[in-house]
């Protein structure tokens, strides 16, 4: 395996599970623990994803807190280790080749600068005790050790410069509590940047800024993409954002709901026509500006079955969005809908097929069909 | 990268910093800006004062201020009596000053030596164990709690018993034979929120190796603690070892503030007569003003992690820097000028 | 509460009237004023929107409201509350402190987006309520009574949500547990500053529900601080666009956001970045937000308006409008804006059809 033809990240079956364990627990033998009946559930907080990046690709990663998408853009990175599963960088798998460093051609130094990651805080993705000027040389340090101090300098000027961080020299010796938002998400972009990788992953990086600062920031990471051609995953809990970051090259998205992949395609035709309920909520959640549309939207019924949301530790059987799903049957409570192709593209739901038993299935409950309204 | 244009990845440098510029920001950074801060601050300054008399006291004072025995003057003379005993004299005739002063090398030698043993470490083992987690974790853990839960009076007084040390190096690792654990099980709690922060995150995901990692990213933020915790210290063997020299339990060969503090009151009843009483208070006076020193230090030295404090000096001497290249090119200017008149 | 009704009672019954509300401080380099002489009146029982970028003073006049600008800002100007139509008026920048600890929470209530921290940790969220009843000499049962109706009527289990710690909670919940305890003395005014931020899109969707059926139901006035637009837009009967610590335009919310006049309120439409519109059509402001140190002259927006001109630079512009007509812009050449300032495709008259 040449590693030149393979994607740049190939998971398979990825699993991560977390487990709430205390000290004594650990401590104590596993025959014991089985005995006394100490085995603690653990939380799947990804359960089953199998993707495919390539290069100068964008993945968008759209899901809410607990769906597990921090979790898998951790473990893609390799930030991460797999409960189960593997995740593979240019077909090298990242653990192994961490363990044994070098695997034949491809040696871990290169699958580790070949990932890189923008944080959603930048305010804490940079050390606070350093310049800037100092927190961007420690990477160039690591990997360009044969370089000069001047040299490291010039490179990381000529990023401010590119990036709108000008004057230049006014940036270098600054602190970053020193800076605005806006500026302390460029800096952590020029950071993932400053190691030519081929895969950066941005977790909610626009999250805490205001509108026009995250298109702003949006369209900085474009243009570093065109020039670089780097692939990001691109997660975000915001579909405008998710929209926006594929709007030049195109790109895949991929919805996540507790630990697995609901509905993956085309991002313009997921967004124009969303297949699964999930994804139909999520639109119709994201708020007009038109005010008179909006208050249409404010008055009318809300499509969620119910408005528990979901318990890591104890999920619900079946298909995990079925308590919520406002076109839950009742075998979606028994059995779960893997993500296949129907019509369009990859849905984790049964109504993606017309034939489907799931069409002669009673209702839910009471409520009995509900309409998502978008 | 496949571009045809030479990538911004590709710039070297087209000048070199002469190497004492470089010289020049380092000292500002480690030596100069530091110290800057810590005397701007008045606890600084104040504590910085204090340290440098007792530094004196401890290097140049022995030599220069002639010791003391018994006999040597005469008894109980009062404080600012006469010139040549300015702090009065001890019921045996003892210079006062002298035994302050003369006392003062081996104190000096214990907290170094204590001082930095207890935080070496105190540091490395919480750090470690704190970034590693796990059952190394606890394993670690559990060892320094034991540590920590032997009674720390009866310990010293048995190893003092059986060691009966006189080296005052010696005697500073003794008495922070426990004093490490503390600091470990403080720093490990406090590396624990600094391992899951994002900037460490990053660090790790653009290959800062892991000794690295704890030395560059997590370190600085504990060394508030540290440097607080090393002061803190540095105070506790103060007061441990005047109390065990005290109590008479460390071997009395030796010049001691406690020692003295002892005489007073044991030999020469100064906590009943006021004519005594210089004998009890300038020993305590000694010791407290050290430890008031080392805790005003500790207390300003939070300034100079601050980053929000060092930007502000590092501006400050930006602007004054500025100044100075005006001058400097003024003067320039008018010498070109002086010049093409000629 | 239909639209012509709340027009008629918008003549007659303000309930909150401000007058140059400023908020000023120093700063090592210089004087800051982080609130420009803002003089608004709020009608009682209307949502009034509140726009504006990161910066730009909404937050603080939120504060102002209830006299909560912290040290070391120094707040002048007045702030008239009628406790009720007809009555007497109380400047809440005037009061004692004992009155002013009456008015908090049970006249006047405001909930910051710094809500994810506004819980102590130690102690319950029960204990929280409970401490808020002996501050306010309410009987405990009978306040707990009301707490856990208000509880519910946020959607909330009222003994496992009394019961947990702060960290037992998510973020959504511990939004609606705080919005719950705003709400436990039937404030009059409700100041709402950013309540959704940082929260999922579908918990986001669902206070907003929440807080529209609550004004529905309890009645109070609320005012919405937003960075964001369509959290507002289905919501607030007014809008006030915050820019450099002004208004810059104000006015029934239809009339700003289908017309608006002001070149930053039009171009702010257009960061919006909406599902259906193409992805050109989205675009910025250009340059930066203005430093309270060193507002620009004039026209604080010259430096990044498209249209301005010399005189935008000089003059000061207040905010004007027609007669007969609520809404008002700060700015020289609103028809000019109109004219060469597109707006969000959205908003335009017959759908997403470019201007």
């Amino acid at each position: 395996m040449s590693g030149e033809d393979e994607p740049i990240l190939t998971i398979e079956d990825l699993e991560v599970h977390f487990t709430e364990e205390t000290a004594v627990q650990q401590a104590t033998p596993q025959a014991i623990r089985e005995y006394l009946g100490w085995v603690p559930q653990p939380t799947k907080a990804v359960n089953g994803i199998n993707l495919e990046i390539e290069e100068n690709e964008i993945l968008a990663l759209i899901g809410e807190s607990g769906s597990g998408k921090t979790t898998l853009g951790k473990a893609a990175i390799g930030l991460q280790e797999p409960t189960k599963g593997s995740v593979k960088y240019k077909g090298y798998d990242l653990q192994e080749l961490h363990k044994k460093n070098v695997i034949d051609d491809m040696e871990w130094a290169e699958a580790r600068q070949g990932l890189q990651v923008v944080h959603q805080d930048p305010g804490a993705a940079l050390h606070p005790y350093k310049t800037l000027m100092a927190s961007l040389q420690e990477p160039l340090k690591i990997w360009y050790p044969e370089l000069s101090k001047a040299d490291y300098r010039e490179r990381i000027l000529a990023m401010f410069q590119e990036c709108g961080l000008t004057p230049v020299e006014e940036y270098e010796d600054r602190y970053p509590h020193e800076l605005s938002g806006g500026e302390q998400q460029r800096v952590t972009l020029i950071r993932a940047m400053l190691l030519e990788p081929d895969l950066i992953l941005m977790d909610e990086p626009v999250s805490a800024l205001d509108p026009s600062l995250s298109i702003d920031l949006m369209d900085l990471m474009l243009e570093l993409q065109d020039i670089f051609e780097t692939s990001f995953l691109f997660i975000s809990h915001n579909l405008e954002h998710a929209r926006y970051i594929t709007s030049q090259v195109g790109g895949d998205v991929a919805v996540m709901y507790m630990g697995r992949i609901v509905e993956y395609g085309d991002v313009d035709e997921v967004l124009e026509d969303p297949q699964h309920p999930y994804t139909q909520v999520l639109k119709w959640a994201t708020m007009p500006m038109h005010p008179h549309e909006a208050r249409e939207r404010l008055e009318a019924d809300t499509p969620l079955r119910s408005f528990e949301s979901p318990n890591p530790d104890n999920p619900p059987s079946g298909c995990k969005f079925h308590p919520r799903c406002p076109k839950a049957r009742e075998i979606c409570a028994e059995e779960r809908p893997e993500l296949e192709e129907g019509d369009q593209w990859e849905v984790a739901c049964y109504r993606r097929d017309q034939n489907h038993p799931y069409w002669d299935s009673e209702w839910l409950d009471e409520e009995g069909e509900m309409d998502i309204p978008v | 990268m496949g571009t045809d244009e030479p990538s911004v990845f590709e710039i070297k440098a087209d000048y070199e910093e002469t190497k004492l510029q470089e010289y020049e920001r380092e000292f500002d950074r480690w030596v100069g800006g530091p110290t800057k801060i810590l005397w701007d601050d008045y606890r600084g300054r104040f504590g910085i004062i204090l340290l440098t008399i007792y530094l004196l006291m401890g290097t140049i004072g022995t030599v220069v201020w002639p010791s003391t025995s018994p006999n040597a003057a005469p008894r109980m003379l009062s404080p600012f009596e006469s010139l040549r005993y300015p702090l009065g004299t001890d019921g045996m005739g003892q210079d006062l000053a002298a035994m302050m002063i003369h006392a003062t090398p081996a104190m000096l030698q214990m907290i170094l030596a204590g001082a930095i043993f207890a935080n070496l470490l105190g540091v490395s083992v919480g750090l470690f164990s704190g970034y590693i987690g796990g059952t190394t974790d606890k394993v670690i853990m559990t060892l320094t709690d034991t540590t920590m839960s032997i009674p720390g009076i009866p310990l010293l007084i048995i190893l003092a018993a059986i060691l009966e040390p006189t080296n005052p190096y010696l005697i500073g690792i003794i008495l922070s034979i426990q004093s490490w654990a503390g600091t470990a099980r403080v720093l490990r709690s406090q590396v624990i929120p600094i391992a899951n922060e994002e900037h460490v995150e990053a660090a790790r995901a653009y290959g800062q190796p892991t000794s690295s990692l704890l030395v560059k990213d997590i370190l600085p933020h504990l060394m508030p603690y540290i440097f607080i915790g090393f002061l803190g210290g540095a105070t506790a063997i103060v007061f441990a070892s005047v109390a065990l020299y005290f109590l008479g339990i460390l071997p009395f060969d030796q010049q001691n503030w406690g020692v003295v503090l002892n005489m007073a009151y044991q030999e020469g009843g100064a906590m009943y007569s006021l004519q005594a009483a210089h004998w009890i208070v300038v020993p305590l006076v000694t010791v407290i003003g050290l430890t008031v020193g080392f805790t005003l230090l500790a207390q300003a030295f939070d300034q100079v992690f601050n980053p929000r404090v060092r930007a502000r000096h590092r501006k400050r001497k930006q602007d004054s820097d500025e100044m100075v290249d005006e001058d400097a090119s003024m003067g320039a200017e008018k010498a070109e000028s002086q010049m093409g008149t000629l | 509460m239909s639209a012509e009704a709340t027009e008629v009672r918008a003549e007659t019954d303000n309930v909150l009237e401000i007058r140059d509300a400023r908020v000023t401080f120093d700063m090592a380099r210089g004087r800051a004023r982080v609130l420009n002489d803002i003089s608004v009146d709020i009608k009682r029982g209307e949502t009034f929107g509140i726009i504006g970028e990161s910066g730009c003073g909404k937050s603080t006049f939120g504060s102002v409201l209830m006299d909560a600008v912290e040290d070391p800002g120094i707040t002048t100007g007045e702030v008239l509350y009628y406790p009720e139509e007809g009555a007497e008026p109380v400047d809440i920048l005037d009061v004692t402190d004992r009155q002013l600890r009456q008015i908090r929470w049970e006249e006047i209530v405001m909930v910051s987006q710094a809500a994810q921290n506004a819980f102590n940790p130690t102690i319950t969220v029960r204990r929280h309520f409970t401490d808020t009843f002996d501050a306010h000499n309410v009987d405990r049962r009978e306040g707990l009574e009301r707490a856990r109706e208000v509880l519910e009527d946020l959607r909330l289990e009222p003994e496992r949500i009394l019961s947990s710690y702060q960290h037992e909670l998510s973020g959504g919940e511990k939004q609606r547990a705080l919005l719950a305890l705003g709400l436990i003395f039937d404030p009059e005014v409700v100041v709402l500053d950013e309540p959704t931020a940082g929260l999922d899109l579908l918990v986001q969707r669902e206070i907003l529900s929440l807080l529209y059926e609550l004004k529905e139901e309890y009645g109070f006035t609320l005012l919405f601080i937003s960075h964001d637009i369509p959290m507002v837009a289905g919501f607030a009967d007014r809008l006030a666009v915050f820019y450099s610590f002004n208004i810059i335009e104000i006015g029934d919310i239809d009339d700003v956001l289908l017309n608006p006049e002001h070149p930053y309120t039009r171009l702010l439409t257009l960061t919006h970045i909406d599902l259906d519109m193409a992805m050109e059509d989205v675009n910025t402001v250009e340059g930066e937000t203005p430093d309270p140190i060193n507002v620009p002259s004039g026209c604080p927006f010259h430096p990044r308006c498209p249209i301005a001109d010399d005189r935008c630079v000089v003059e000061e512009v207040e905010l004007r409008g027609e007669e007969g007509t609520n809404h008002k812009v700060a700015c020289f050449y609103p028809d000019v804006a109109t004219d060469r300032i597109p707006i969000h495709p959205s908003l335009v008259e017959g759908g997403e059809e470019n201007v």
